[in-house]
């Protein structure tokens, strides 16, 4: 069973993605901040992460960033209400595998998720 | 639950609609029209039957722009209402007035039903033209208005800073022309007392006059330098300036770039003397002088003009010291003054030509000391109209 | 009357605001050319009688411009977007590339800052609409100025029991801060739908 890492500090989101998730057979890590996020990364090894980017202390963009300096080698989806081109392309910059708008769709997560881990 | 959504328009609402003063177009959700009023007939010549079905944003693509086209989806699904200003969006379907101006718009997307369930877009657009040029009328008022008092004030100050430089070079010119009296008198007094010769008369009569001379070219310089404190500085015609200049030193060896042409800098009086100065120098210590060049380029946004001679050129120990009072000739305004004056508004000059090769002056402007123009509104014209 | 107002509930608005405002930032990124940096709004709830005490220390007493919509539908209200009023004069002239300062707003200036405001009313409302699955009608924007006590008492409702949503979001634009705060004023009994409402999407 594929382990995915959500990160994300709104748990009506968390809630959202995890449902869509579980539901079809992935096993869900729940974190509410960026640098839980990192943290749990490094002890957990997940599958997959999906961040949110606009977070209170640490940001989407600078756990991407974390995770290439700590040469963590887990694909990334964000998942955004910037829905402006310029966030999309720093983001993808910054080596995330995908990003998502919200509000986010069942068929839009899994399609975005499967793609990642089967590159990976 | 009753939904919600827009109003229902029935047939005689369009009859009603079809007489309305402003522009109202109709769309279902793949933007084909459905209705166009007489306004819109009037407004663009297009005639109903030569509108209908067509698609509204390939008819006008003023329409088919982001901040239009993006939202006009959320009027069909979602049902709210799109409010499009004259400023981002002045000519949502693009017509003339009848003296061929273009019509100033701003409009509004509302939902609307034609009976039905399907929401259709309602685009209602006014014109307000007039309103438009009026605004943008007073705008530019108050912009002038604000532009002169800054232009009063920076003359104001300038004045100040003029006045004080002022008495420093009337104190200098004061003293000298004492010195040359003391001197006159004493030569009145050998005239009257000791002379018998009259060649030895004659000699000394013509030195009186020299020295009454030289005071009199000191008054003249002292009168000019009165002006500095009496008259605000002003935007001066470059080109002017050296026609002028060259005719009171009856030099003409002078080319000028195009670019000196609409020339104009904002100067304290005195700068046909300040050019006429270098045309002297040029002439008289440059020694071997044939020509002088003006230019004018830019470095950023500071305007530089030079002036340049093919002469001796200046000595690299004289670069600095040209520049000091005292040196030169007391007759006439000396590059000290020039220093001075052009210090008045912000201006700074400096020699940087190469020894031997000839001198060249880089004259500093600051950028709102320059401008390209023919006359400026409230300007004094600086040549016949 | 008595309603319990919880965290979850509180989460959930914030995060329907913050699509909203992404999907605005989007257009007035059309708008301008330039990236829009976008800050995590706060959000406070509060009943409108208490919300004098509120003004002061969110939105100040200085004079404000506020664009509003009002809106109808399971539940309804008024929607506005609140700005002081430099700020708003600062945004319409960077997003209309004016530089000419002024110092209040002429009516081309009114309605750059309407469609702005109706930008960013339609999309938080637009975001509202989808993630619950509610349908409302609209009314065209329309423009107040002067201190919030009085475009409160004069325009936003007249019912005691109104509960209003403030949300406080700051956006960067071209490196100029421009501070905003949506105010989600919902009539009697509209703040007990939107929870139901919620809590039906959220399952």
């Amino acid at each position: 069973m594929a382990k995915v890492l959500i990160i994300e500090d709104s748990s009506f989101q968390r809630k959202i993605l995890s449902e869509i998730l579980t539901e079809s057979g992935f096993e869900v890590i729940l974190t509410e901040n960026g640098r839980e996020g990192i943290e749990r990364t490094e002890q957990l090894k997940p599958d997959l992460i999906i961040t949110d980017l606009l977070m209170p202390d640490v940001n989407g963009f600078q756990v991407l960033e974390a995770l290439r300096a700590k040469k963590l080698n887990v694909p990334a989806i964000i998942v955004t209400s910037d829905i402006q081109k310029t966030t999309a392309l720093r983001c993808r910059d910054l080596g995330a595998h995908a990003v998502l708008n919200k509000p986010v769709n069942k068929d839009q997560v899994l399609s975005a998720v499967r793609d990642a881990i089967r590159v990976q | 639950m009753e939904n919600p959504g827009g109003p229902v328009i029935s047939t005689e609402c369009l009859a009603l609609l079809d007489m309305l003063p402003s522009g109202i177009v109709i769309i279902r959700n793949d933007f084909s029209i459905l209705f166009w009023n007489r306004c819109l007939e009037e407004w663009t010549g297009i005639k109903k039957g030569e509108i209908l079905e067509k698609n509204l944003l390939l008819e006008f693509p003023t329409l088919n722009q982001p901040t239009v086209a993006t939202r006009l989806p959320q009027v069909f699904a979602v049902e709210t209402p799109v409010y499009l200003s004259s400023k981002f969006h002045p000519h949502l379907i693009p017509a003339l007035l009848p003296d061929g101006i273009s019509r100033v718009q701003r409009g509004a997307v509302l939902p609307v039903r034609l009976g039905g369930d399907e929401v259709h877009a309602m685009l209602v657009i006014e014109d307000v033209t007039d309103l438009s040029h009026q605004i943008t009328g007073f705008q530019n008022m108050r912009d002038i208005a604000r532009r002169e008092l800054a232009e009063r004030k920076k003359a104001e100050e300038a004045l100040q800073i003029a006045n004080a430089k002022l008495s420093l070079f009337s104190v200098i010119t004061l003293q000298d022309i004492r010195n040359q009296l003391t001197a006159a008198r004493g030569y009145n007094y050998l005239l009257s007392h000791s002379l018998n010769d009259i060649t030895e008369i004659q000699s000394t009569a013509g030195k009186i006059d020299r020295q009454l001379s030289l005071i009199e070219k000191y008054i003249s310089l002292m009168l000019d330098f009165e002006q500095l404190g009496k008259e605000p500085p002003q935007w001066y015609s470059l080109r002017q300036v050296i026609k002028q200049a060259m005719v009171q030193v009856q030099f003409f060896q002078v080319t000028s770039g195009p670019e000196i042409e609409d020339l104009r800098i904002y100067c304290p009086p005195l700068l046909e003397h300040i050019f006429a100065n270098f045309l002297e120098n040029a002439k008289w210590h440059g020694k071997t002088t044939t020509q002088v060049r003006i230019s004018f380029g830019t470095r950023g946004d500071t305007g530089i003009l030079t002036v340049g001679d093919d002469g001796v050129g200046v000595p690299a120990q004289d670069k600095e010291r040209i520049f000091r009072e005292g040196l030169g000739t007391k007759t006439k305004l000396t590059l000290y003054h020039t220093r001075e004056v052009f210090a008045i508004t912000g201006i700074s000059i400096r020699e940087t030509g190469v020894t031997g090769k000839g001198a060249r002056f880089e004259i500093v402007i600051p950028r709102d000391g320059y401008r390209f123009m023919r006359v400026l509104p409230g300007e004094k014209p600086q040549e016949p109209e | 009357m008595c309603m319990i107002v919880d965290d979850e509930f509180r989460d959930a608005i914030t995060e329907i605001i913050n699509i909203g405002v992404g999907k605005a930032a989007g257009l007035l990124n059309e708008i301008t050319g330039s990236h829009i940096q976008l800050r995590v709004p706060e959000l406070r709830l509060v009943p409108i009688g208490e919300i004098a005490d509120v003004y002061k220390t969110v939105l100040g007493t200085d004079i404000l411009s506020t664009v509003m919509q009002e809106f109808q539908g399971n539940f309804s209200g008024v929607t506005a977007l609140v700005f002081p009023q430099d700020s708003a004069l600062s945004l319409v002239n960077l997003l209309s590339g004016d530089q000419s300062p002024a110092t209040d707003m002429d009516s081309v200036q009114v309605e750059t800052l309407k469609e702005v405001g109706n930008i960013i009313i339609n999309a938080v409302m637009g975001s509202i609409s989808n993630v619950l699955s509610e349908h409302f009608s609209f009314s065209l924007p329309v423009y107040y100025e002067g201190q919030l006590s009085s475009i409160a008492a004069n325009h936003l409702t007249s019912e005691e029991d109104a509960w209003v949503v403030i949300a406080r979001t700051q956006f960067l634009i071209e490196s100029m801060q421009i501070e905003g705060t949506i105010l989600l004023v919902l009539e009697v009994g509209s703040m007990e739908q939107l929870m139901k409402s919620l809590r039906k999407t959220n399952g």
